[in-house]
């Protein structure tokens, strides 16, 4: 497998931003049984009202995946990820179209040490981090 | 733990001390049909090589720890309702897990403290160091991941 990313990655590479899915409570309750996950927050309306939340909470994972996915969707590669650190910063919810991206900030030897994020179209960043990432994968 | 009444959750004795508590691990497959779900969920492709989707690692971390989110929150001294939430997360994925393939998860509360936000108010960080080990006795992704528990006044 071979991918963008392959070519000359250089330190200050913007990577390309890849769109997130529909956020919608179906996907959120795939995730509960995906997880076998019970926390309130990702079904109890009245919960996250009194919690003053903008609507039940997507799980973290899928933010993860979104960051995740938008790396594959760089490298051409599914394994590209080796290590990814974020800080969760606010809380996505139903109706957010998030967009994911982020920038190269180092490169050493097939490693690329990337800034990366998860924003809202209105560019509120809902999480970000780090992420180190294979740039030079031989599809073994 | 002091209550007097649902809205009285504080931690009297202190967050703290849940510091180096062992969880109690267990072991977690890669079902093929909660993958499949999950990718659907997340509108991912599969893997060409029959690899499980990277957040899986941190999901199998997670859901093998051997305490679910109820037993989680009742050892932290914390209603179910509490507004729970990750805060953190820091993976590292040595090599990614295959679907079908069963690993054991091992851990513990590798940092427990009580912070205070000018918004959020008094919250509690416990972050659980995870292990995931193969069949091979291989150490095949470390997760860490805090989780932030807000704290009403008792």
């Amino acid at each position: 497998m071979s991918g963008p990313a392959q070519h000359r990655v250089k330190a200050g590479d913007a990577l390309p931003e890849k769109a997130g899915p529909d956020i919608n409570k179906a996907r959120i309750k795939m995730v509960m049984d995906v997880m076998g996950d019970v926390n309130p927050v990702h079904i109890d309306e009245e919960l996250v009202k009194r919690m003053g939340l903008r609507g039940l909470v997507n799980q973290g994972p899928c933010n993860l995946a979104y960051i995740t996915n938008m790396l594959v969707a760089w490298t051409g590669n599914a394994d590209c990820v080796k290590r990814l650190q974020v800080r969760f910063h606010n809380l996505v919810v139903p109706g957010d179209r998030t967009i994911a991206g982020g920038t190269v900030k180092a490169v050493n030897g097939d490693t690329a040490e990337c800034d990366v994020w998860l924003r809202l179209a209105d560019g509120t960043t809902m999480l970000a981090g780090s992420a180190d990432v294979e740039i030079n994968h031989n599809g073994s | 733990m002091s209550t007097s009444g649902s809205a009285s959750i504080g931690n009297p004795r202190g967050i703290e001390r849940f510091l180096g508590h062992a969880l109690p691990g267990g072991t977690f497959t890669v079902e093929p049909d909660k993958h499949a779900l999950f990718l659907e969920a997340v509108d991912a492709e599969p893997s060409p090589l029959g690899h499980a989707h990277p957040m899986f690692s941190f999901i199998a971390a997670h859901n093998g720890m051997g305490l679910t989110f109820p037993k989680f929150m009742e050892l932290l001294e914390a209603p179910l309702d509490a507004g729970a939430l990750f805060g953190q997360e820091d993976l590292t994925i040595m090599r990614p897990l295959r679907i079908g393939e069963t690993v054991a998860v091992r851990g513990s509360i590798v940092e427990a403290r009580s912070t205070k936000g000018a918004k959020a108010g008094s919250f509690d960080l416990v972050t659980c160091g995870l292990e995931l080990i193969d069949d091979s006795g291989a150490v095949i992704c470390t997760s860490r991941e805090t989780y932030v528990i807000p704290r009403r006044a008792a």
